[in-house]
């Protein structure tokens, strides 16, 4: 379970890019985070990964607060960054197995799910080929294999679906599904309004660092399409 | 107009590294007050020097002679920095897909990949050549011309020798862009040419005396050993605008014509080195599951990341790699070697080999900064580091450890050599091996604490960071002043002290200083590292 408490976060001591955001998500939950360019979402992503700093509030995954237990919190967590900027240097088993080393996942774990995973994004072939030369999907895979190879409790998402192709955009929405039902916690940022109305259970609109909107997709949208609320919601 | 607003682009990020906001927050001005300090504490240092020879030569009217002497050093400088940095900055740039796919022609942006290699070189070079021309200034009182020339000179040194490490750095890249291990073979053939040029300034003095036995006049000299230098001699004596002509042309035609030949396989190069990561497949087979303590995997990234950086290689190991040659020169040819170059510097007499090679040794790890880059480094992989449950400590422990993975093997053989042909004292032998654990921590500390303080995390390429970064300048700065300041306080303190307990005391000393920067790195370092947002 997340719980983002009041959270504030300034730029440079001026620009407010959080202000005063408070929500929960629970477990068992995918919910989306969407909003303009700039809107704050990336910078909420990283507060609750624990990258980002914070001045007022607080965040606390499975009742464990991020400002005073960040290992135990991060313990819990997997990312997926929103532009895959991995170690090019390494071969994406190796930047895989670094992940795990951190995570400190038994041998029989990862083994059992990057074998799972790579098949899934097919990229078993692919595995010892250097990171450098593969196409941002391909990174993207990776970023998703690592984070899912030990077994994550809640799984942070900044624009997952960028540059996957069309099965492998269909593979991670229904693992996310199945994550959902085994009852972890999915939390993600998108513009594509299409997938957050279909796969999500509530969904969060932000703009200039408020949430304006956060309910279940029903509640949100009414009779009306998603892509209507957001727009409208950007004119006000 | 293009060319403009490319070299606005290009100079507008390295200028980053020079800009500071001070009215906002007020620890930017203490961020701004140091590199200050350090740069004033070079030039008073380099003015020193330049006044002692320049007081020397005034009464015979020869100051010039002072001001030859440092445009040689810094065309020397401009070369060598210039071996270092070309391919990184004119080849492995992060914007080459950017900029090659703009309707602008390749020649420009050779073009304005020099000028950003020129204007560092420049800024490097004024603080040499600032404190000679104060000197000259203050003995010989010259006239307008002197000014002039001096302006368009410091303009100008940089470009020749920019232009041939250009072409040496444009021969490299081409060559090892016909390899499959292109980072391999391109690092092999930078540390070929680099011996080679370091061989030839040791046998510098030769040529000179050569030329010097067949000149008439100082002057002759100079023109014979450098044609711009002896150029601009004349110009401050008697200002005449055919050699005025002469200089410019002499820098800018050859400057004019690499980016004309340069820019026709420019795009070919580039784009022959990037493919081949493309093909570089393994058995898809060999897949490796392995388990590994957390520290040990960190380690194992950074020096990952530090072998497939040539220009990162290259840089930190040149200290090394002297350490390994001149250990094993002094197995064979004795003390002579320690001598014959002290003598070159005018220290003569009996100097123990074995304080001679604890200073060596100093000066080895002084000049290694592995850790002043590191961070920079991480660029926008720093949010992955970040987003996983390890602490800061760990992360910046393991930094500290891959400079000891790296240089501890290479000061390990020196000392087994040294021990092994020198047998010296069991006391000596603790001393020199406490002198290199130490030194690597505390120049690792040093590097971390001035990469966190002066982080540069956008930059376009490996070599930006690792040869034009605040971090990287200002390690180097402090390592060169512990070497100094450690032999003037040695030499100073052997009057009233037995050498053995003066090196026993520089031991403590270090450990003290090294154990203090540690403890300040594991709490401020901490905080800084988690502060870094990219």
């Amino acid at each position: 379970m997340i719980e983002i408490k009041n959270v504030s976060k300034t730029y440079n001591g001026e620009k407010k890019a959080l202000n005063n955001v408070s929500f929960n998500i629970n477990d068992g939950e995918i919910f989306a985070f969407i909003g303009h360019n700039g809107a704050g979402k990336t910078t909420m992503i990283k507060s609750l990964l624990g990258i980002l700093d914070f001045e007022e509030g607080d965040i606390l995954i499975n009742n464990k607060s991020i400002k005073e237990n960040p290992i135990d919190c991060k313990l819990d967590m997997a990312y997926v960054p929103d532009n895959p900027d991995l170690y090019e240097n390494m071969s994406a088993i190796e930047f895989i197995n670094f992940v795990c080393d951190m995570y400190d996942t038994p041998t029989y774990v990862r083994d059992e799910n990057i074998k799972k995973y790579a098949t899934m994004f097919e990229l078993e072939d692919n595995l010892n080929d250097d990171i450098s030369s593969f196409s941002h999907g391909m990174k993207q895979k990776v970023a998703l294999i690592a984070a899912l190879a030990h077994d994550p409790k809640v799984l942070v998402m900044d624009e997952p679906f960028v540059g996957l192709d069309p099965k492998a955009v269909f593979d991670v929405k229904e693992l996310m599904k199945k994550m959902a039902k085994e009852g972890k916690t999915l939390f993600f940022s998108t513009h594509i309004l299409d997938v957050a109305e279909k796969l999500c259970d509530r969904v969060a609109i932000i703009k200039n660092g408020n949430i304006v909107k956060i309910g279940k997709m029903k509640d949100i949208k009414g009779d009306s399409s998603l892509e209507k609320v957001f727009l409208e919601l950007g004119e006000e | 107009m293009k060319t403009i607003s490319l070299l606005k682009a290009a100079l507008s990020q390295d200028m980053n590294m020079f800009k500071y906001s001070v009215k906002r927050n007020s620890s930017k001005l203490k961020k701004i007050l140091f590199p200050v300090f350090l740069f004033i504490a070079v030039c008073v240092s380099i003015g020193t020097y330049a006044y002692m020879i320049g007081k020397e030569l005034a009464p015979y009217h020869l100051t010039y002679v002072m001001l030859s002497m440092f445009v040689i050093i810094v065309t020397v400088m401009s070369f060598i920095e210039g071996i270092y940095k070309s391919q990184g900055i004119l080849f492995e740039a992060r914007d080459n897909d950017l900029l090659f796919s703009l309707p602008i022609k390749k020649s420009q942006i050779l073009f304005v990949r020099i000028v950003k290699l020129l204007l560092f070189q420049l800024i490097y070079n004024f603080m040499f050549l600032l404190p000679a021309f104060v000197i000259y200034i203050y003995f010989e009182k010259p006239t307008i011309n002197f000014y002039i020339s001096s302006l368009l000179m410091s303009l100008l040194i940089p470009i020749i020798p920019t232009v041939i490490s250009s072409i040496l750095g444009y021969i490299i890249k081409l060559l090892s862009s016909k390899f499959k291990s292109k980072k391999i073979i391109q690092t092999l053939l930078s540390s070929v040419v680099f011996l080679v040029i370091f061989y030839l300034c040791m046998n510098l003095d030769g040529f000179i005396q050569g030329i010097a036995s067949k000149a008439t006049s100082i002057n002759e000299m100079l023109i014979k050993i450098y044609y711009p230098l002896g150029l601009y001699i004349n110009l401050i004596d008697n200002f005449e605008i055919l050699d005025l002509l002469k200089l410019i042309l002499i820098n800018l035609i050859p400057f004019g014509l690499f980016v004309l030949f340069g820019s026709k396989s420019y795009f070919k190069i580039i784009s022959n080195s990037k493919s081949s990561a493309t093909k570089h497949k393994i058995n898809s087979k060999k897949k490796f599951i392995i388990k590994r303590k957390p520290i040990v995997s960190l380690v194992r990234k950074e020096l990952k990341r530090y072998f497939s950086s040539p220009i990162y290689m290259f840089n930190t190991s040149f200290g090394l790699l002297l350490c390994v040659v001149v250990t094993i020169i002094l197995c064979f040819k004795g003390q002579g070697v320690f001598d014959m170059i002290l003598a070159d510097y005018g220290v003569k007499g009996e100097l123990s080999l074995s304080i001679i090679f604890y200073f060596f040794i100093l000066f080895v790890c002084s000049m290694t900064s592995i850790t002043s880059s590191s961070v920079s480094l991480e660029g926008k992989t720093i949010n992955i580091t970040k987003s996983l449950p390890i602490d800061e400590k760990t992360i910046l422990n393991s930094k500290i450890l891959t400079c000891y993975a790296i240089e501890l093997p290479f000061i390990l053989f020196g000392y087994i050599l040294f021990f092994i042909k020198f047998k010296p004292s069991l006391l000596y032998v603790v001393l020199i091996t406490l002198l290199g654990i130490l030194m690597i921590l505390l120049n690792a500390c040093i590097g971390l604490i001035t990469n966190l303080k002066y982080p540069k995390m956008n930059a376009m390429n490996d070599t930006e960071v690792v040869k034009q970064s605040m971090s990287s300048m200002i390690s180097i700065f402090i390592g060169m002043g512990i070497f100094v300041g450690s032999i003037l306080v040695v030499c100073f303190l052997n009057k009233y002290l037995n050498l053995d307990l003066l090196l026993i005391l520089h031991i403590i000393f270090i450990a003290i200083i090294s154990v203090i920067l540690y403890i300040i790195l594991m709490k401020v370092g901490v905080k800084e590292y988690r502060r870094i947002n990219v």
